[in-house]
């Protein structure tokens, strides 16, 4: 009987020794691909138990932050991103959902955020053996937060995006797509978003592209005072209407007397003198080169997001139909611009003929220090490096020139109304207009104040499915009245 | 002054026995309240929750005194290591399910004074074998009143494998667990000279192969009433495999094995096809990375807590093993995993093997006297067996069967009856 006790014994222990090698496979050799796989709860328990660090406006005003939400099934501490009021105008600035990822500043700074810069591999193991909660680096950006939530409401559930740059730094003050969303119901609410036709996930500051109209004429005429800084370039019946793609185009307003000159024709948004352009003074190679020069074919980039990809514009110089070409000039070609680009454009007439470099974050905190014992100034211990300043597009007198007729078609023309009423020593100009795309039209404002403190800011409006410009400039002088 | 030879101090057998269990239990103590004590202070936990280690210790201590009077030449061995392995459970559940902890508390002082009465017992075990058939049908009563009457505490949709009055519940299959032990036993005990002869005797009659067929045609019946009617499928296949191995160790025949191998994979076929359970059960094992957020979560999260505890674990409070439905009971062993890693996981597996082994070394010490001695094996390869089944289930090296671990996962049943078999373990012991 022995035996057989000795058998079973040995069949039992052979039974442990598989346990035993079992464990060891799941444990040691088996044990990362398992962990990897998307059914594994213990990622979004770790994900959701990060303290993300806090966006703060330029003022130390939280926009976005990580509030704890109560406990995970095992205990950990549970957090969820919560906006500022109202939430959806802070949509541009990105998302952080465990269903949808990252978006954003949220997606480019999330190494920041997750506190994962602010740690040595040493401390990040210790932390991680330890089970210490993750906390975030939190992040000043250059935005104001009332200019940005103010901005968004004036849009009044109007589609559209608006952006607000400073000058000469690049610091954006505002940058808004209308209509947003809560990004901390993005889980919630993601199909719906989808569906709606008001298409509020497409971040419009950054990658709604609009064909720019009459506002592609601020470059034209630029590229022509470079070329000549004392010309006046006459026109005969400059506010003659013209046909493109079977549409009629005026002016923006209508002049008491014909325009004479290319800028009186500007001042009051008059397209029909810019058809005369290619064969006249500019050959299209020349205006293609200050197309760009002026970076309207290469979308920009804001600290790291990434530009827009878009198609191939086909160079003016290679367009054999004149009608095509005119259509460009005209700026209802193929030509499409972001409501970004439309602001840098006009920077560099602001900036004195000089491009600037926009950027959004002022001021990265470790997640040791409270952000509120900073200012974000230039002793701000914390304080980014800006981004150097850009190089010289068009000359000074160029610049000045323009200026004077932004001014004027603010006074007079085409941006009537942008004017910031009772506040003489905010001078704003700009221009207005319309642009077609297809079966409807948006309004478009592009210009710039300056304050008494000798600093500028640059505005882009676009209003969706509008025909009406002086919307699009009252939606600028509530931007500028702001500056006060 | 005493001026004795120090080597004399532990010429007394009795207490070089009593000091050394003494010591493993001071050892297992340690080990405890360092538990308790990191669950606390990792979870935030009020301090008075220290009360179930001091509930452990007591009972640590009053089995330990009462072992030494009843039964001062047993195992020194088999009561730490239980204790050990109970007081770890004990905070495990305290972490997992801390709902379930002071019941668990509870059933500790029951499982403990059943144990000490079982040592206590003037006739010890003589008693068990001279009433073995009263043991069987009061067995096949309860089984038959769980049929008729069982319940789920959990509510009505689970197995209805309990029987309950005032919110107080035991599991009958339990019982019946150590009841065939005992039957079984006895019954070979008293034949093993017929198990001896040829399978077809010596005049080569068919009527002699009952011996072998009636017994094990009676348990794989037995194993298929509580499978088809209870669905409980763990009670079903641990009943067989110890028969099994009683059988083999009573008759020596291979043929008997092989055949009962055979029942059991032909019982598993016909269960596939008739038994949802059953099916579900095998589909799951085979391929449990169909449906890991449905059928197969249960399986799929217990391997996630054992590759999340990694070599050395998360900590005590630190992993997520209540993601696994019921860890508490059938998956303490992942929780285990998880939060004390691959060296707690060895830990358990080696004492629980040393549990079972030690249990058939018994056997082999006892052999001079059968009943004694198949009761000791039957004992150690239940334990082994019962701990084989849930290990194995949740780590996905055999179907799962809803068994405990024997000493670790809550269940007042369970830990009642372990304690019984550990009562009459250390009976034996004493015998050798």
């Amino acid at each position: 009987m022995s035996q057989r006790l000795n058998q079973i014994g040995t069949v039992l222990l052979i039974g442990f020794v598989g346990v035993a090698l079992s464990l060891t496979y799941w444990m040691v050799w088996g044990r990362d691909a398992l962990l990897a796989q998307s059914f594994n709860p213990r990622l979004v328990e770790t994900e959701r138990a990060i303290k993300r660090g806090t966006i703060l406006d330029r003022q130390g005003e939280a926009l976005i932050w990580s509030a704890a939400e109560g406990l995970s099934p095992s205990g950990m501490p549970n957090y969820r991103r919560i906006s500022a009021v109202p939430a959806e105008s802070f949509s541009a600035l990105g998302y952080y959902s465990l269903t949808y990822g990252v978006g954003g500043l949220e997606s480019v700074y999330d190494r920041e955020l997750r506190g994962e810069n602010a740690l040595s591999p040493e401390t990040r193991l210790l932390n991680t053996l330890l089970h210490h909660p993750q906390e975030g680096s939190s992040i000043r950006l250059t935005l104001y937060k009332t200019l940005q939530t103010q901005t968004y409401q004036a849009f009044k559930g109007r589609r559209g995006a608006a952006v607000v740059i400073e000058v000469p730094t690049g610091a954006v003050l505002a940058l808004v797509s209308a209509p947003g969303f809560d990004a901390a119901r993005l889980d919630l609410d993601f199909d719906r978003l989808e569906e709606d036709q008001n298409a509020p996930l497409l971040n419009r500051a950054l990658q709604g592209v609009y064909q720019p109209g009459g506002m592609l004429q601020s470059a034209l005429i630029a590229a022509l005072l470079n070329t000549d800084p004392d010309g006046e370039f006459p026109v005969e019946q400059g506010d003659q209407p013209v046909k493109v793609n079977g549409l009629s185009l005026t002016c923006t307003v209508i002049p008491d007397q014909p325009p004479r000159t290319l800028l009186e024709a500007y001042v009051y948004g008059c397209p029909g003198a810019f058809t005369t352009l290619p064969s006249g003074i500019l050959s299209p190679a020349r205006l293609w080169q200050m197309v760009e020069s002026f970076h309207l074919t290469t979308p920009p980039l804001i600290d790291r997001l990434e530009p827009l990809t878009r198609s191939a514009v086909t160079p003016w110089m290679n367009l054999t139909d004149p009608a095509q070409l005119q259509a460009e000039l005209l700026g209802q070609g193929k030509l499409t611009l972001t409501p970004l680009q439309m602001a840098l454009n006009t920077a560099i007439i602001a900036n004195e003929g000089n491009a600037i470099t926009p950027y959004m974050v002022s001021a990265i905190y470790p997640p040791t220090v409270n952000p509120q014992d900073y200012d974000g100034g230039e002793t701000d211990p914390y304080r980014t490096s800006p981004p150097p300043a850009g190089e010289a597009v068009i000359t000074r007198e160029a610049a000045d020139r323009v200026q004077a007729a932004m001014r004027e078609g603010v006074l007079r023309g085409s941006a009537e109304g942008a004017q910031p009423s009772g506040s003489p020593e905010i001078q704003a100009h700009g221009a207005a207009g319309i642009a077609y795309t297809g079966k409807t039209a948006h309004a478009w404002f592009i210009g710039f104040a300056t304050l008494p403190d000798g600093r500028k800011w640059v505005v882009s409006v676009v209003i969706e499915d509008s025909l009406n410009p002086a919307s699009a400039a009252a939606l600028a002088r509530g931007i500028f009245e702001q500056a006060r | 002054m005493n001026t004795r030879p120090i080597a004399l101090l532990f010429d007394d057998p009795e207490q070089a026995i009593n000091r050394r269990e003494r010591v493993l239990l001071v050892l297992a103590g340690l080990f405890t309240l360092t538990a308790h004590l990191t669950l606390i202070a990792a979870r935030h936990l009020e301090g008075g929750t220290l009360w179930l280690w001091g509930v452990w210790a007591l009972s640590a201590a009053g089995g330990h005194l009462s072992l030494s009077r009843a039964l001062p030449r047993r195992d020194p061995y088999f009561f730490p290591v239980v204790m050990f392995l109970v007081g770890w459970g004990l905070a495990i559940i305290h972490r997992v399910a801390p709902e379930f902890a002071g019941r668990q508390a509870f059933w500790l002082i029951i499982s403990l004074i059943a144990l000490i009465g079982v040592s206590r017992s003037p006739d010890h075990l003589r008693w068990l074998s001279r009433y073995r058939y009263v043991w069987l049908f009061s067995g096949l009563i309860l089984l038959a009143l769980t049929i008729i009457l069982g319940r789920n505490p959990a509510g009505d949709y689970g197995p209805r494998l309990w029987l309950g009055v005032d919110g107080i519940f035991f599991q009958p299959a339990e019982v019946l667990k150590l009841l065939l032990i005992v039957f079984i036993s006895s019954y070979f005990a008293q034949y093993r000279q017929m198990f001896a002869e040829p399978i077809f005797g010596a005049n080569g009659r068919i009527t002699d192969l009952l011996r072998y067929v009636a017994p094990l045609a009676l348990m794989w019946g037995l194993s298929m009433v509580i499978l088809v009617w209870q669905r409980d499928l763990g009670t079903a296949m641990l009943f067989f495999v110890v028969f099994l191995a009683m059988l083999y160790l009573a008759s020596g025949r291979l043929l008997i094995l092989i055949g009962g191998i055979g029942l059991i994979l032909g019982a598993g076929v016909l269960a596939y096809i008739g038994v949802d359970l059953v099916r579900a059960r095998i589909d799951v094992w085979l391929n449990p990375w169909l449906d890991p957020r449905n059928r197969s979560f249960q399986v799929v999260q217990s391997l996630m807590a054992f590759a999340s505890g990694g070599i050395w674990g998360q900590g005590i409070g630190q992993g997520s093993p209540t993601y696994i439905p019921v860890v508490h009971s059938d998956f303490i062993f992942a929780a285990v995993g998880e939060e004390w890693g691959l060296l707690g996981a060895l830990s358990v597996v080696v004492l629980l093997a040393f549990l079972a082994l030690r249990g058939l070394r018994l056997a082999i010490l006892l052999q001079a006297r059968p009943f004694r001695s198949y009761l000791a094996a039957g004992v150690g390869i239940t334990l082994g067996a019962q701990s084989l089944l849930i290990m194995g289930g949740a780590l996905r090296l055999i179907p799962l069967t809803g068994v405990t671990l024997p000493f670790l996962s809550y269940g007042g049943s369970s830990l009642l009856i372990s304690f019984l078999m550990i009562g009459m373990i250390l009976i034996l012991s004493e015998e050798v």
